[in-house]
């Protein structure tokens, strides 16, 4: 079968260039089959077809009713409704020009344009916390050597933009609407910037996945990013084609509801992830600083966690308190790391690679892998410990959020149950 | 909350109140309207699905019963009122008429 796709200019916005497009392609001998965002799908057929546009939701009582009307359905693109038919004197669908208004009105809700700022706002806030845009004032070096920072960084403006101009899109269609005067300039212009705008983003997107392949492993945030706007994608795609297109509007209600939910659960769990990067983590600079004699206390809070320093001469106690589980266990492993690295040190061993102190790949290089320092570690089991580790001269003990790192010269059982029982039993 | 949707009544609006004084399904207000008007006015599928659920909310029609997927509906007391209405309307319209042009 002859096939013939279209790129679609922004038909749906615009009902009579549509249909006007439409019959013009019948007449070449080709009719419509789908109707996507960036293409419409034609097929040969040498029957004439006329076609209409319907806003109401297709229920089984409607469709029952335009069947005998002599329409047939083709496609939807979320609340546009395409039909067909081959009899040229067929009734219009929407007869009647206050009626299409109400209809139209409802298409372009409030509530519509209200969550669409809400999702601009979810990610603006997700992007304006990662670490990296707080950190772009680089040298001319670190520039060379962060570059990928500098394509992820459209991402963060184009995101939230993209649902700020699908929100005006909505807003405007509405005001003309209810002016009547869909047909507006302003609207037509407006609504082509709109497309290129998506198509400039869409581009973007893609150009950030597969930049965003070649850091995998190094950079965390992104991976979560890159995930969520996948996602994201995948669910509004769902959303506009594959909500049951014959259903009563309270299904279709809680789909589009349920839809928006998960989202929404997996995008906020995911704002804290972002800010994973044991650099911005762990303490730099300290509020308080106390030296009695020999004995030195510091106090460090940051919006990730409270850390207490307790040292004298021979031992030292460090307290963790992290703001969620999984900040703890990223700041107990860049402590074994840290350890690992100055014990190396203090014995003269080499650095393990020549490196950049880089944003992107700050905590692997210098450092060993924490995979790899696990087999020096010798596990303690402590019933109520999640994780517990001895190295060394030091030892490590995590419960929930609290960790506590602790160096103790001729460390023996005696004194970590002490410790265990000071930290964690009371 | 009064949204004051149906000020005065299109045609097609006035033509499906005015057949349902006798309970009807969707596809027969359709054929109802043709027949009464010799088929000038005709109402499209697209049409009597935005406004039946409409009429519903303002209480003009009221749903009698589902038979086979189908909503029977029938006008309520409210919507005969919204009928008189217009009648006066276009009474007042038609003295106005004949006023001015009685040789019209």
């Amino acid at each position: 079968m002859k096939r013939k796709y279209l790129f679609n200019h922004n038909y749906f916005l615009d009902e009579e260039r549509f249909l006007e497009l439409l019959e013009n392609y019948s007449q070449k001998g080709y009719k419509l089959k789908k109707a996507g965002f960036y293409f419409l799908r034609f097929e040969k057929s040498d029957t004439p077809t006329y076609y209409q546009i319907d806003y109401n939701h297709l229920t089984k009582e409607y469709m029952e009713i335009i069947e005998e009307m002599g329409y047939t359905f083709i496609d939807n693109y979320g609340k546009i409704y395409i039909f067909e038919t081959t009899n040229p004197n067929a009734i219009p669908l929407q007869s009647d020009e206050e009626a299409k208004k109400l209809v139209l009105l409802d298409t372009y809700k409030i509530s519509t344009i209200i969550i669409l700022l809400l999702c601009a706002f979810l990610w603006y806030a997700i992007f304006k916390n990662d670490y990296i845009f707080r950190n772009l004032l680089l040298s001319p070096g670190e520039f060379y050597l962060n570059y990928l920072a500098y394509i992820f960084k459209p991402v963060s403006i184009l995101l939230p933009l993209q649902f700020i101009l699908e929100a005006i899109s909505q807003a405007l269609s509405r005001y003309f609407i209810k002016k009547d005067n869909p047909k507006h300039p302003i609207l037509n212009k407006f609504n082509k910037i709109y497309k290129i705008m998506l198509s400039i983003l869409c581009i973007m997107t893609f150009l950030v996945s597969i930049a965003f392949l070649t850091t995998l492993t190094s950079f965390k945030p992104l991976f979560y990013l890159v995930a969520l706007s996948v996602i994201y994608e995948l669910l509004r795609h769902l959303a506009l084609r594959y909500v049951p297109r014959i259903a009563t509007k309270e299904k279709r209600f809680f789909t589009q509801a349920i839809i928006l939910i998960i989202y929404f659960m997996v995008a906020l769990p995911l704002m804290d992830q972002l800010n994973h990067e044991p650099k911005n983590i762990m303490p730099n600079d300290f509020e308080t600083y106390y030296t009695y004699d020999s004995n030195s206390y510091k106090y460090e809070k940051n919006i990730f966690l409270n850390a207490t320093y307790i040292s004298d001469q021979d031992t030292f106690e460090h307290i963790y308190h992290c703001r969620n589980e999984h900040i703890a266990i990223e700041v107990l492993e860049n402590l074994i790391q840290k350890d690992e690295r100055m014990w190396r040190l203090r014995h003269h061993e080499f650095e393990l690679d020549f490196s950049f102190a880089t944003i992107i790949g700050l905590n692997s290089q210098p450092f060993k892998e924490f995979e790899d320092i696990l087999p020096l570690l010798e596990k303690i089991d402590f019933k109520d410990l999640d994780d517990c580790y001895w190295y060394d001269e030091n030892i490590y003990m995590r419960k929930d959020c609290q960790i506590l790192c602790a160096s103790l010269k001729e460390l023996d059982q005696a004194q970590i149950t002490g410790l265990y029982n000071f930290y964690f039993q009371n | 909350m009064a949204r004051r949707e149906f000020e005065t009544l299109t045609p097609q609006m006035f033509y499906i109140l005015l057949v349902l004084q006798e309970p009807m399904h969707g596809y027969e207000i359709m054929n109802a309207v043709s027949i009464l008007t010799d088929g000038e006015i005709q109402i499209g599928a697209g049409t009597l699905y935005t406004l039946l659920p409409r009429f519903e909310t303002e209480g003009y029609i009221r749903l009698v019963k589902e038979e086979a997927k189908r909503k029977i509906y029938q006008i309520t007391f409210i919507g005969q009122k919204k009928l008189m209405v217009e009648k006066e309307r276009m009474t007042k319209q038609l003295q106005c008429l004949e006023k001015l042009y009685p040789e019209l």
